[in-house]
């Protein structure tokens, strides 16, 4: 009998008799499916809050051409996650060691979550002991870009710094700089694609894994996102941004009054300091939190404003008018 | 002949957390004789928020943490509504304990399914479930596969968990509708039948998957009773209160030493934090609202990032246990297995008052009281994070932020010694613990893990050179 990673699935959400498997069948499967075309991510954890790691695992969206994708699809179907603090089995030098193995191997997608503190030589962020060597989040960068396929950078803080490199310099008290300048400091050709947002979409993550399975060209903006997720006015005069895309935006049929204070449903909050018209992301027809009955909310429909999070100013002044 | 270990990085925690252990044979029996806990990252959050508007508190304190960020815009926004002297409708207190309690219950599915079964059982042979250490498996066949396939379904539940925050939360982690005043979602209909859907499916996943697979790794390693207990001193700042001036909470505040079953009230003003075995500087203890933090790397003696926050001097364990020992809901004992019993009754428990406040919702109800920004104040927030007591210390002049501290539950749980040498929760709570095999010593895992750590919040700011000022949020 055949079975494939998608069947796997399926034993699993359903129960461990419904397709008369064993896990040590199921271990041969793997074995059989361990071949070329499944990427292996190395995922690391530098100056961030790990919020991107738990926005991903709310994944339920329609990628086309693939079809409906959830997290469980992506871990079992699309990639081998060789280095994930947060799930994986492993700890201690095992875990380091399958990190070692991947970069001797090659070809890997590094995922980057979080951004890079230099100063005190690295030691604001050490992620873990190999052999008796203490590992900043810095040199094992440096350790891992060589040998990387592409850079994805998953959240504000690994594409732009975020709240930790925010406010005037002197406040940058970790000397934190972006992964994509760090990166570039060892390999100024090597690619990155950033997917911001605090947190990530985990759609517009999955959408980036799914194209460099599918080895898609990725169009980038001058800020390195997919213009595909994130266009703007920089590339495409005709982009528009959250508030012209927003369906509260009085030109879009939504009320002509406005906002006044919190709590007024349905109403442009644009007085009360929305940042939707310098911001770019898809969050207006998207939505967040999807779900077999579809999105639950978003920022402006639960009148909590869009703060901006997705822009290489987040999170900038002032949040409130 | 005496074994050094370390374990670094510890996974399946949120954050960098490096544990350094001895192994000994005492009375013909091998265990762990000291555990150091070694958190390694630090951030700067306090000083991005010296001179904001206090208002954008909530914002950047949730992202302190992407596991508890609700909890940290709960602290903030009870802070700020003392500092301006606002009170909240009804319709705002149970919207934020509605999106804190969904948090909860998505938190504990978390860490049970996620962190801790791999523990115990073989997951499926690949990544990133492929076992470290494949040893003291107990439970048979059939019931390992059965629990990796609720491991499989608990990734739809903490889902649809999520969802159930952001119906009023409006995302998460870090929701916008936390705001000082009240809440800026309504309580619209389709949002409370939306909400019911939800609690209706998760409340029997809690009754009726997760629980029983708590009480069956408990069958199969009773010896889990009698480890990690530790000092048994508990710890509960009390949340989810009932009403708007706070005069009950679904989860009472107090305390308790030695594992007593009465516990006593609890005075904020006993909280302080000790340095001496801290990267920073050396003095006296202080409270949150008082310290000064001096890097100082290397420091004789020093040997992590944290602080080591104390109650009268005594080190105190926080989370659902002390919660719900604290309530009166559980007091079977103080060890592993009694960290995930109390943990998963108290995500029922939370659960099932939900149902009961998402009914008490007034759809067209006032949600928002605009407050008044005051010139100065000074202010403190306590709530409950998931994995236990969160606080917040703020002070404002010339109505802008001067000051901002935060003690977050793994501060409490993960702290190193303190000023009388005394290990921390954590680190006694290993010391004891009886090793099989001390290449794989599985039972270090276990042990930590019950604690449900989470050293994201590890954001000390330092200021490098000659202004050594230094601002400290702990962990949570």
């Amino acid at each position: 009998m055949r079975v494939t990673r998608r069947d796997f699935l399926k034993y699993c959400t359903a129960s461990a008799t419904a397709l008369g498997l064993s896990l040590g069948e199921l271990e041969r499967l793997e074995a059989a499916l361990a071949g070329p075309g499944v990427p292996t991510l190395l995922w690391l954890h530098g100056s961030g809050c790990q919020g991107d790691s738990v926005s991903f695992l709310n994944l339920y969206a329609d990628l086309p051409p693939v079809g409906l994708v959830t997290t469980a699809d992506v871990l079992i179907n699309y990639v081998n996650l060789a280095y994930h603090t947060v799930v994986m089995a492993s700890a201690g030098q095992t875990a380091v060691t399958m990190a070692n193995q991947a970069n001797r191997k090659g070809g890997y997608v590094l995922v980057l979550e979080g951004g890079v503190p230099t100063a005190f030589d690295g030691r604001a962020c050490i992620i873990a002991t190999d052999g008796d060597q203490e590992l900043t989040y810095q040199q094992a960068i440096h350790n891992l870009v060589g040998n990387a396929a592409v850079i994805l950078c998953v959240g504000t803080c690994a594409c732009y710094g975020g709240i930790p490199k925010s406010g005037p310099v002197e406040y940058n008290s970790t000397g934190v700089v972006s992964c994509p300048e760090f990166v570039h400091s060892i390999d100024p050709a090597k690619t990155v694609i950033n997917i911001p947002g605090c947190p990530a979409h985990p759609a517009w993550v999955a959408w980036g894994v799914v194209q460099l399975i599918l080895n898609n060209p990725v169009e980038l903006d001058p800020y390195l996102r997919p213009t595909a997720l994130f266009g703007n006015k920089d590339v495409d005069e005709h982009a528009n941004n959250v508030h012209e895309n927003c369906p509260r935006n009085p030109n879009n049929g939504g009320n002509p009054d406005l906002a006044t204070t919190f709590g007024q449903d349905y109403r442009c909050l644009q007085d009360l300091g929305c940042r939707g018209p310098s911001t770019f992301s898809d969050c207006p027809s998207r939505k967040w939190h999807n779900g077999e009955n579809g999105p639950v909310n978003w920022c402006v429909d639960c009148n909590g404003m869009c703060i901006g999070c997705v822009e290489p100013d987040f999170p900038g002044g002032d949040i409130y008018l | 002949m005496k074994i050094q270990a370390a374990f670094d990085p510890v996974t399946r925690i949120e954050g960098h957390l490096n544990i350094n252990i001895e192994i000994d044979t005492v009375n013909g029996v091998q265990q762990v004789v000291d555990a150091k806990a070694i958190g390694g990252l630090f951030r700067g959050f306090e000083k991005l928020l010296i001179g904001r508007d206090p208002r954008d508190a909530q914002h950047i304190t949730e992202r302190i943490c992407g596991v508890c960020p609700v909890a940290h815009g709960m602290a903030a926004v009870k802070n700020l509504d003392t500092a301006f002297g606002v009170a909240i409708p009804d319709n705002a207190l149970i919207m934020r304990n509605l999106v804190n309690g969904s948090n909860f219950v998505e938190s504990h599915i978390l860490h049970f399914y996620l962190l801790s079964t791999p523990d115990f059982i073989e997951g499926a042979a690949m990544p990133p479930w492929q076992a470290d250490w494949p040893v003291d498996r107990r439970l048979s066949k059939d019931q390992n596969d059965q629990l990796f396939s609720h491991y499989v379904q608990a990734l739809t539940i903490r889902r649809k968990a999520d969802q159930m925050t952001a119906i009023f939360g409006g995302k998460i982690p870090h929701p916008p509708a936390y705001i000082s005043g009240g809440f800026t979602c309504t309580p619209r209909q389709e949002r409370i039948d939306l909400f019911n859907t939800f609690i209706n499916e998760l409340i029997p996943f809690i009754q009726d998957v997760y629980i029983p697979d708590v009480q069956l790794l408990a069958s199969k390693y009773p010896d889990y009773f009698s480890y990690g207990k530790g000092y048994g001193n508990l710890m509960s700042y009390g949340v989810f209160d009932l009403d708007t001036a706070a005069t009950s909470r679904l989860l009472n505040r107090g305390y308790i030493v030695g594992g007593s079953r009465s516990p006593q009230a609890l005075d904020v003003n006993q909280i302080s934090e000790h340095v001496s075995h801290s990267w920073f500087q050396n003095a006296p203890a202080a409270h949150p609202s008082q310290g000064q933090s001096i890097p100082e790397n290397p420091k004789t003696g020093g040997y992590s990032w944290l602080k080591a926050p104390r109650y009268n001097n005594l080190p105190f364990e926080v989370g659902p246990l002390a919660r719900m020992w604290v309530n009166g809901d559980y007091q079977n004992g103080i060890s592993v297995l009694d960290r995930h019993l109390s943990r998963a009754q108290e995500a029922l428990k939370v659960a099932q008052a939900m149902k009961q406040w998402v009914n008490q919702l007034d759809p067209t109800g006032p949600v928002y009281n605009e407050p008044t920004l005051p010139a100065s104040a000074e202010s403190y927030g306590l709530t409950e994070a998931p994995r236990g007591s969160l606080g917040h210390w703020l002070e404002i002049n010339d109505s802008k932020l001067s000051r901002y501290q935060v003690i977050s539950p793994t501060t409490w749980n993960c702290s190193p010694r303190d000023d009388a040498g005394q290990p921390g929760p954590l680190e006694q709570a290993l010391i004891g613990t009886p090793i099989i095999n001390a290449d794989k010593p599985i039972e270090v895992m276990r042990v930590i893990h019950s604690f449900d750590p989470c050293l994201d919040c590890a954001t000390h700011i330092i200021r490098p050179g000659k202004e050594t000022e230094v601002f400290k949020l702990g962990l949570c």
